[in-house]
């Protein structure tokens, strides 16, 4: 279907053309919620809530930008959001005083046997990658974890490509500081 | 290149996002120097581009989830739109019923009465003209007062 007319069903509330949206744009909304909140469980509730955001607000969708940037849009800015409050909650219930870094838990895998050891890597990642600033991390999470082009996510973050490219090597000469000696025993 | 330059571009290297004259020094210096080599190896182990990443699937059931979210929300967003409405209404309601009172009572209370004379006097007019009748003769000709009337003043005319 195309995008403008799908666009249009979703515009005169067709639940059909909702579902198809869900189809295709929950598992990629769903693996950067999972790569911001590092927490499944949080992931699924902002999946829920981008949706719900997606449906009363498509009328404000103006069609010169792409759907797919819009929608990443809206999935980054809440994840930063509900970032920022758990932020702000952790502090004052005084966890950070008892938890380290927020790690990624229970990585889900088929084959047992890999398992462990991407659960390893992939956790010293998340670690470094949650250490770097928000809009480096942003950057790299679009970058890494959802495969867009320096050009869609310059659209998603409504910045110019060149600021994509300089916040993209900020990112990875930060994260190569921060993982080097994360790997020392590695 | 030396070791701090290196060890800071090694990530940009693994992508394949430096400019050849830099990924020439590059190459150069990790195969010559075992340490940056090493870490270079670490590196290349545990962050692989972007196309190696694991990626996370939704749930199943989420749909689900999604929708019931959606209905409540629409539920809620009417009962919402009703709810911000009513004190709105309320009280425009109470004004209208009280401007409506306030005139009412100033157009009854300049209306002009007529007194029951002039009445009365319109009445008989009207019924005299049109009919022909004394509205105000209580023994009216050819009626049963008249003939009782007759009789206790002129019996001797009336009685046979």
């Amino acid at each position: 279907m195309q995008e403008r007319e799908l666009i249009k069903k979703l515009r005169s509330g067709d639940e059909q053309a909702y579902k198809r949206l869900f189809d295709f744009y929950a598992d990629r909304i769903y693996n950067i919620c999972v790569r911001f909140l590092n927490s499944r469980q949080e992931a699924e509730d902002a999946v829920q809530d981008i949706f719900c955001k997606i449906y009363f607000s498509i009328d404000r969708f103006r069609e010169d930008a792409r759907l797919t940037s819009w929608i990443y849009r809206i999935s980054v800015n809440h994840c930063l959001n509900a970032q920022r409050q758990k932020r702000r909650a952790r502090f004052f219930s005084l966890d950070w005083l008892s938890e380290g870094e927020m790690t990624l838990k229970s990585a889900r895998s088929d084959d047992p046997q890999d398992s462990l050891e991407k659960k390893e890597t992939e956790s010293i990642i998340q670690a470094a990658i949650n250490g770097l600033s928000e809009k480096q991390r942003t950057a790299l999470v679009l970058f890494r974890y959802e495969g867009l082009t320096y050009q869609e996510i310059a659209e998603v973050l409504n910045i110019s490509v060149a600021a994509v490219e300089s916040r993209l090597f900020q990112a990875k000469q930060e994260l190569c500081k921060k993982l080097l000696p994360l790997l020392k025993d590695f | 290149m030396n070791h701090n330059k290196v060890r800071k571009y090694l990530l940009i290297y693994l992508d394949g996002d430096l400019d050849d004259n830099k990924c020439s020094q590059m190459e150069a210096h990790i195969a010559k120097c075992a340490s940056c080599r090493r870490e270079y190896e670490r590196l290349q182990h545990v962050y692989k581009g972007p196309q190696h990443c694991r990626r996370e699937s939704a749930p199943p059931f989420l749909w689900t989830r999604v929708n019931t979210r959606l209905k409540s929300l629409q539920r809620e967003r009417r009962q919402g739109e009703l709810k911000t409405v009513l004190p709105i209404l309320q009280p425009l309601m109470t004004a209208t019923l009280l401007i409506a009172a306030v005139f009412c009572g100033y157009f009854l209370g300049n209306t002009p009465v007529h007194s029951d004379l002039q009445q009365a006097n319109v009445a008989e007019e009207v019924m005299q003209q049109t009919f022909d009748i004394d509205v105000f003769d209580p023994n009216p000709p050819q009626s049963l007062g008249r003939a009782i009337m007759m009789i206790y003043e002129r019996p001797d005319e009336v009685l046979p």
